[in-house]
């Protein structure tokens, strides 16, 4: 028997899930299905400032002194499916946030994605990405290069919504000039089965500075490893890798945290935190701090606990259920670090962290 | 004087396995603050967190009346949602936002628009953005466990050593709060070991004194307080015994 399946099906199940993400691509994003790229749409406006958002595939053909000059992972590029160009040129700001959401809608498939993310002098854009799965089977592996050029400042938020069969790999390179910002912010709402994350983050510029949230939540029998390390390469750069793991069921979670001092005048700092909430998971935070200068200064801080029962008895002092004083410490907990994004975005990671605790409880 | 808010019936309570109260009777009266002084150890606490239903402390016999109903077998978050409120000694640490716990709190009480103006008038704003209670200073603790009481407009405010640890400023903001609560009607029932902060009080009533246990003695608030200083908690034990 053949089932057929027809494209706008899945492209109407596709759109559904990434608005459902809070990824509104109609105002301005991608969507990549499988392989291809099956929309993108940028303001006019900003295409008349020289903004470039495209496919990789666009781009290699129409932009490729950018791509040549901005790469930094050397892939081959014959051996990718697809991915997005955006580029941002000196003194433009995007004050809209421009979405992209990878879809595996096809079981099996393995997605092969490279995205090249450019912002000159002065340019500031806020870049959401949401990767989710319609099917429980396929292989989603991704490299990110991110160059941002001096007084830059992006603000990337990552949003994975996989299903339980899917594996995960992926690679995000980031070089930061004089005085630019970068604050990555990552989130898992569903855990894939099996996950390997890494950022590195070059702050190669004069106080450069990087701010790295992560979100990681392990359930069911997923496995997770993520892994980021900061180069601090300019003086006076500065660079904070915060997290919190929340670990449920079978899940395991293992997360590494680096900071390598190689300029005077620099600081560092990771703080990692990990709640328990199943005695069958694993959780497991490395921080490593590493310097080869005398003006530095380096910190870390790491916790793994479980829920106390005096925690609990507190907040049902105040009216609330044990099931609900659960879920007000674990959103609680997940919440850390929102203060400091832009208030465009914070609704829409509030709204994520509201999904994924009440699909955790 | 009208009908009390709470009515404690000879109460007997044990925490693993030890009897801590023994047959304790105290009312506590709406618009009024009832006192509770005695050394450590003697069961004060207790006896709030039995008042509040907190499930480590098992009730032998006894009942606990508020208004009129029988709580002795309710859970915590109905007694809290019934109007009792409680403000721990030393509350746990919790790594969630001082700011997200209160709105929280706010929306389960149904409260709205008091929650920034009390953070501003315990002076603990600064704090709301950091996680409940870690790092802060024995006065920040006690402020922000009042704050986190008063918001929810209590009926009854369980008050657990609201003067233990801090400087005479936070003692008269703490007062002046406690005061507002009786305005408002509410009952109060404080534990205090010292009694200092008894002079910035208005709307005292009665005053007991607990020792292993037991009431061993109960008069105004002023009397009581007079003789705990006079006699100190030891020598009022033989005092009482020989009839005082």
């Amino acid at each position: 028997m053949v089932i057929e399946v027809s494209i706008t099906e899945v492209l109407d199940k596709a759109l559904k899930k990434a608005y459902e993400s809070g990824l509104e691509l109609g105002k301005q994003g991608s969507l990549i299905l499988d392989e291809s790229m099956v929309f993108h749409k940028l303001s006019r406006a900003l295409e008349v400032y020289g903004v470039v958002y495209t496919s990789i595939r666009d781009a290699v053909e129409r932009y490729p002194d950018i791509v040549e000059k901005y790469m930094i992972t050397g892939i081959d590029l014959d051996k990718v499916d697809n991915g997005v160009l955006l580029y941002v040129p000196r003194d433009t700001r995007i004050v809209d946030p421009v979405y992209t959401c990878y879809t595996i809608a096809r079981k099996g498939v393995v997605q092969r994605v490279y995205n090249l993310i450019v912002l000159r002098e002065n340019a500031e854009a806020v870049a959401i990405t949401g990767c989710m799965s319609l099917v429980p089977e396929g292989v989603h592996s991704s490299n990110t290069d991110t160059f941002l050029d001096r007084n830059a400042r992006l603000y990337k938020v990552m949003i994975h919504n996989w299903l339980p069969g899917i594996r995960i790999g992926s690679l995000k390179k980031a070089y930061l000039m004089d005085n630019s910002f970068y604050h990555d912010y990552y989130i898992n709402i569903t855990p894939p089965h099996n996950m390997g994350f890494k950022i590195e983050l070059y702050l190669k510029g004069r106080g450069s500075t990087a701010l790295s949230n992560t979100i990681l939540v392990g359930r069911d029998n997923s496995r997770l490893s993520y892994e980021t390390i900061a180069y601090l390469d300019g003086e006076e750069s500065s660079v904070e890798l915060l997290s919190r793991m929340l670990g449920e069921d079978n899940s395991r979670i293992y997360s590494r945290s680096a900071i390598i001092a190689r300029a005077d005048y620099t600081r560092g700092h990771i703080e990692c935190q990990g709640l328990q909430l199943s005695s069958n998971s694993v959780l497991s935070t490395t921080p490593i701090l590493e310097s080869h200068v005398e003006n530095t200064r380096l910190t870390h801080e790491a916790s793994i606990g479980r829920i106390s029962e005096e925690e609990l008895e507190y907040l049902m002092s105040h009216g609330f259920r044990e099931d609900e004083a659960v879920s007000i410490i674990v959103r609680g907990f997940l919440e850390h670090g929102l203060d400091r994004v832009p208030e465009r975005i914070r609704l829409l990671i509030r709204q994520t962290l509201d999904r994924l605790v009440s699909s955790s409880m | 004087m009208g009908k009390p808010i709470l009515v404690v019936k000879d109460l007997s309570v044990e925490v693993d396995g030890h009897t801590i109260l023994d047959g304790i009777n105290i009312e506590v009266y709406p618009g009024e603050i009832t006192v509770l002084m005695g050394p450590n150890g003697s069961g004060k606490s207790t006896l709030l967190y039995t008042i509040m239903g907190l499930r480590r402390y098992r009730v032998l016999k006894g009942s606990i009346l508020f208004n009129g109903v029988d709580i002795t077998n309710e859970p915590p978050w109905t007694r809290a949602l019934r109007g009792i409120a409680l403000a721990f000694q030393n509350p746990p640490r919790i790594p969630v936002r001082l700011e997200y716990i209160a709105k929280k709190i706010a929306e389960k009480h149904g409260v709205k628009g008091v929650v920034s103006e009390y953070a501003s008038s315990l002076k603990i704003d600064r704090l709301m953005n950091r996680n409940l209670f870690h790092g802060f200073s024995g006065g920040e603790i006690k402020r922000t466990e009042l704050y986190l009481l008063v918001i929810k407009k209590p009926r009854l405010a369980l008050l657990d050593e609201p003067d233990s640890g801090v400087d005479i400023d936070s003692i008269r903001e703490i007062a002046h709060h406690i005061n507002m609560l009786t305005d408002n009607g509410a009952g109060v029932l404080l534990v205090t070991h010292q009694g200092y902060i008894l002079k910035y009080l208005d709307d005292l009533g009665r005053g007991y004194v607990m020792y292993n246990g037991r009431i061993i003695y109960s008069d105004t608030v002023f009397n009581v307080s007079k003789k705990v200083l006079l006699y100190g908690y030891s020598k009022l034990v033989k005092e009482v015994t020989r009839g005082l």
